[in-house]
């Protein structure tokens, strides 16, 4: 850049002197002189006197203005009188204060208009007047510099002529240096002699904008007060009155006329302010120049010729031209100057943060519908990724059982992981193998991929006909199967069934008045843009393409084994020839006082979710506490954190999720809860629920009440076999049924929590799904050995991962391998037994529990990495 | 730049312009972080933000280039581009109010996302880090409000 683009506007300190000091003392005296001779003329000689002051000495000024207002400054007798005190020391340097400072430009302005208006009143033609305006102007300056610091006394404030100075000299062609100020004192705002070019531009720019507005009058005025002046009646004919309706009468118009370009041409402040100014310098010409030549003239004896007043205007408009010109380049390089050095930047160490883990290189996996991207990374599932994304997506049991995730996959399905036989049942119950993956379990491994979350139901092969198959219900004779309950296991029934036989008559009874859907996730109902319809698990046309006849809202009431029906609420009854009983199981709630009152909640449904929505808008409810420090008290616990609820949780156990957890691994995710803001109370039950007519208070065994207005108990379930004991069943905890998941009557079964099958664990979607299938097989005939699923516990939580599985016990055999070191964050441990994994626990941070679980799942043979394990290589479970 | 920064007459300091956000992280740290946060892949003409939307996140720009666009959709105007490195998005993330602008990348690229919920979760697991990044974040809050401050009375 060169060095004016660096420095387009100097101050005067940064300016050369090109002059010596000594030259402008002797220019200031030789002007005070011709001033002192011009007063003596006018005293004595008044014709010549006048003629010379108002005829050449003083049109002559706005030229000097326009080209180099420095000289005049630097000569300027008001100027030399005010800086007379401060140049030998005799000033008070009296700071102006600021209400002056404010005040004084109306001053000026003022005095310039009455004083150059007055000229036709008394200045032109009486001496004295003129010579008391003279040497009073000498005086008050002085006077300015007796009392007030730097030239705030007199130049840059109250000066009747400084502002046509900054009007006319906006952009000087010339600058001289102020040879006044040693050093700047800092004494008046936007200071003319201190940047001579910058000054009219930051006033019109200033951000005060009144203070801004003052200057935009002066100028806007300017053009009509220089027409009207030379264009009135002499007022000492006409009156002063219609002499000033005159002079304001114009100055109203350009004013006008000076807002109305405003409004309708896109131009700067400055850019206005500058024609406007360069309008009235020419204006003023236009009457003046044949008097300034013809008193030249007369003066040398010579008679000027009556056209020598258009070159000497031409001239002036050139003048004002390249002032403009100069001006407008000037203002670009003062705006790009003004603003502020560079906008502010914040930087990341773009080196840490990526060797941390944030890579940018490699193959993407992108969501077609919203353009979004992440990266295919082989050890993280798509639903990471998606949600990584900023994505929305809906999510169950994250193993690929629930079917609550699938996605599309439009291209690179063959750049994923293969479907393990859990995600092929499920894609298979879907009808939606070959075209989608469970986002939960597939790993984006090599290769770009592009996936649809929203699965269009029309783009969708039929599921395939099961022609080639035998029809097991027409050769076994089964043509009418009722299935009680559509939950996970009882859906899994009639898909199971309706695969096995095409002619099967299939009833589906419902006590809830909704589509099967992902129950694990009515938490989300409650906090978050979920609707009910988004969990739904299977499109609504899977019903009447798998010909499944649902009875939504209505209850079973009654199971009449001899006549093989069931009665339903409505009072119709369903003939069958094998029943499945579905029923699950209800929330426990504890048996204590006041258990009944509104604000006692489960938490198992959608209509639960609902009814705490409403109960805590109802009644603006701020705390609440949870029964249950298992995995359902905590989602339930999280669910009410979100929607900003000071959630309790109480847990008879002295620590969360013992069933599935130990020690170690309960206390992190305690301590994360905490960290959350969730409370958590052990070692303590309900003894009481307060509260007048709704809860509002929760006492514990140990003594303590806590304040609540919601109670949400979790703290376990029942069966529910109601139904099942009045038919006459053998019931236990459960229904109790054999290996074939066959109650004590042949052509029942019961799947799913309802059943109690010796060693099982309940309310897995696996078991459930699991469980189905054996039933519906069993029920053509055909015996599957049912084998549990080998299937982790996992709280559904955002920001954790806990895992639990199987049993941590070594007694009987097994080794047990731990992170040696404690640490708050991460605690691993797992029991292997014959080379299998039998016992598991995970806490730590999201994403960090993923090799675990997936060898788990994978029942995989760990003898090969042992040794890594023993030494702390977490990181092989992931090679099995 | 002032044009009158009289000597000695109090024209305040240059305003800090830039800031190194969370300079001392060690890439340990980082990947502590990196756990509990989300990372965007990007591609040229995707947008991260979108001007409306409510989404209380802050990036951070780990690489490739982006445009901050303001105006209707029809009438969209770049108003600056954002650089490898640049932190952004911070002001939703405390008030959690609609953005006002659209964030759209470049280039090929990615960014770290961090919601009030990642930042819960961060506060849980690394409430020193958390404690950190939140007074970080202030700084920069800080810094901009001085610069806007400084546009709008200079």
């Amino acid at each position: 850049m060169s060095e004016f683009v660096e420095k387009p506007f100097p101050s005067y300190l940064e300016m050369p002197s090109r002059l010596p000091a000594w030259f402008w003392w002797a220019f200031r005296i030789a002007t005070i002189g011709v001033m002192l001779v011009v007063a003596w003329l006018i005293a004595t000689k008044p014709e010549i006197g006048f003629a010379v002051f108002w005829k050449v000495l003083i049109p002559s000024l706005p030229l000097l203005f326009a080209l180099a207002p420095g000289i005049w400054r630097q000569i300027c007798p008001m100027a030399l009188a005010n800086q007379l005190p401060r140049t030998f020391g005799f000033s008070q340097d009296w700071t102006l204060p600021v209400r002056f400072k404010n005040l004084a430009y109306f001053v000026s302005v003022l005095a310039f208009f009455f004083l150059v208006s007055l000229r036709h009143v008394y200045f032109n033609k009486e001496p004295a007047a003129l010579l008391i305006l003279i040497f009073g102007a000498l005086g008050l300056a002085l006077l300015g510099g007796l009392l007030f610091k730097g030239r705030s006394g007199w130049c840059g404030t109250f000066c009747p002529l400084a502002p046509i100075q900054k009007a006319y000299g906006h952009a000087p062609l010339f600058t001289v240096r102020n040879g006044y100020c040693p050093t700047c004192v800092g004494c008046q705002k936007n200071c003319y002699d201190f940047n001579p070019r910058a000054a009219f531009m930051s006033d019109l720019t200033d951000n005060d904008l009144w203070y801004a507005g003052h200057k935009k009058f002066f100028v806007a005025g300017l053009p009509g007060f220089a027409i009207a002046f030379f264009t009135a009646d002499d007022p000492n004919q006409t009156g002063l009155a219609p002499y000033y309706l005159h002079l304001t009468g114009w100055i109203i118009t350009t004013l006008g006329l000076y807002m109305a370009a405003r409004i309708f041409i896109r131009v700067s402040d400055y850019a206005a302010a500058a024609v406007s100014a360069m309008a009235a310098l020419v204006i003023f010409y236009w009457f003046t120049a044949d008097g300034i030549v013809s008193t030249v003239a007369q003066m040398l004896g010579m008679t000027s010729p009556s056209w020598i007043k258009y070159p000497i205007v031409a001239t002036i408009a050139l003048v004002a031209v390249r002032v403009l010109v100069n001006g407008i380049r000037a203002e670009k390089d003062f705006l790009t100057f003004k603003a502020p050095s560079g906008e502010p930047r914040v930087r990341v160490q773009v080196d840490a943060v990526r060797a941390g883990g944030a890579d940018a290189t490699g193959d993407l996996v992108t969501d077609r519908a919203s353009g979004r991207s992440f990266a295919a990374d082989p050890g993280r599932t798509l639903l990471d990724g998606i949600e990584s994304a900023g994505l929305t997506q809906d999510f169950g049991c994250r193993m690929g059982m629930c079917g609550a995730d699938p996605i599309a996959i439009v291209e690179g399905m063959e750049n994923l992981s293969p479907p393990n036989d859990d995600e092929l049942a499920t894609l298979r119950r879907l009808g939606l193998e070959g075209r989608a993956r469970m986002a939960c379990v597939c790993n984006a491994a090599a290769g770009p991929v592009t996936i649809d979350l929203e699965i269009d139901p029309n783009e969708l092969p039929e599921p395939p006909p099961p022609a080639d198959q035998v029809d097991l219900g027409e050769e076994t004779g089964i043509q009418r199967v009722v299935i009680i309950g559509n939950g996970t296991s009882g859906m899994a029934a009639a898909d199971e069934i309706r695969r096995m036989s095409t002619s099967c008559k299939i009833d589906v009874v419902a006590r809830e008045n909704h589509l099967f859907y992902n129950r694990m996730a009515v938490g989300r109902l409650l906090y978050g843009r979920t609707g009910l319809e988004d969990l739904y698990l299977m499109a609504p046309d899977w019903y009447e393409k798998h010909d499944i006849t649902m009875w939504l809202n209505t209850q079973a009431t009654a199971i009449d084994r001899e006549a093989c029906q069931v009665t339903l609420g409505t009072g119709e009854t369903l003939p069958y020839d094998r029943l499945v009983l579905a029923m699950g199981s209800s929330a426990f709630v504890p048996p204590a006082e006041g258990a009944d009152l509104p604000g006692c909640f489960v938490l198992r449904e959608a209509a639960d979710v609902q009814a705490i929505r409403a109960h805590r808008q109802e009644h603006g409810v701020e705390r609440a506490v949870v029964l249950g420090g298992g995995v359902l008290g905590i989602e339930a616990a999280d669910a009410l954190r979100r929607v900003n609820l000071k959630t309790t949780i109480v847990h008879r156990s002295d620590s969360l999720m013992n069933r599935e957890l130990d020690e170690r691994g309960a206390a992190i995710l305690r301590h994360f809860l905490e960290e959350l803001g969730v409370d958590v109370v052990t070692g303590a039950s309900v003894a009481a629920i307060k509260g007048n007519s709704r809860v509002e208070a929760i006492e514990l065994t140990n003594g303590e009440t806590l304040p609540a207005g919601i109670f949400v108990s979790c703290a376990g379930v029942s069966a529910n076999t109601d139904l099942a004991g009045a038919a006459g069943l053998t019931v236990g905890r459960g229904v109790v049924v054999d290996a074939q998941m066959k109650t004590s009557d042949d052509k029942i079964f019961a799947v799913g929590d309802v059943a109690e099958l010796p060693g099982e664990v309940r309310g897995l979607w696996g078991v459930g799904t699991s469980q189905a299938a054996v039933a519906a097989a069993a029920m053509f005939g055909k015996e599957i050995a049912y084998k549990a699923p080998s299937t982790l516990v996992s709280l559904k939580m955002d920001g954790i991962d806990v895992k639990g599985f199987g049993s941590l016990e070594t007694e009987k055999g097994g080794e047990e391998i731990m992170d040696a070191v404690e640490s708050d964050t991460l605690h691993r441990r797992i029991v292997i037994d014959n080379g299998q994994i039998k016992g598991a626990v995970f806490v730590g941070p999201p994403g960090s529990g993923k090799h675990i679980t997936q060898a788990v799942q994978k029942q995989a043979d760990v003898t090969g990495i042992v040794d890594r394990l023993r030494k702390g290589d977490w990181d092989a479970l992931s090679e099995v | 730049m002032a044009f009158f920064d009289y000597p000695g007459s109090g024209v305040p300091n240059p305003v800090e312009t830039e800031i190194t956000f969370l300079a001392d992280l060690s890439e340990a740290e980082w990947a502590r972080i990196l756990k509990v946060v989300e990372t965007r892949q990007f591609r040229a003409g995707e947008n991260l933000i979108q001007s409306g939307d409510q989404d209380d996140a802050f990036y951070l720009l780990t690489s490739g280039e982006v445009d901050v666009l303001i105006g209707s959709e029809e009438d969209e105007r770049i108003i600056t581009t954002i650089a490898e490195g640049s932190v952004f998005g911070e002001i939703a993330f405390f008030d959690q109010e609609a953005r006002t602008a659209t964030i759209r990348a470049r280039s090929r690229g990615s960014a770290v996302r961090i919601t009030r919920e990642n930042f819960e979760t961060l506060a849980a697991w690394e409430p020193g880090i958390a404690r950190r990044m939140l007074v970080e974040l202030g700084r920069i809050l800080a810094m901009r409000l001085r610069w806007t401050l400084s546009i709008a009375f200079n």
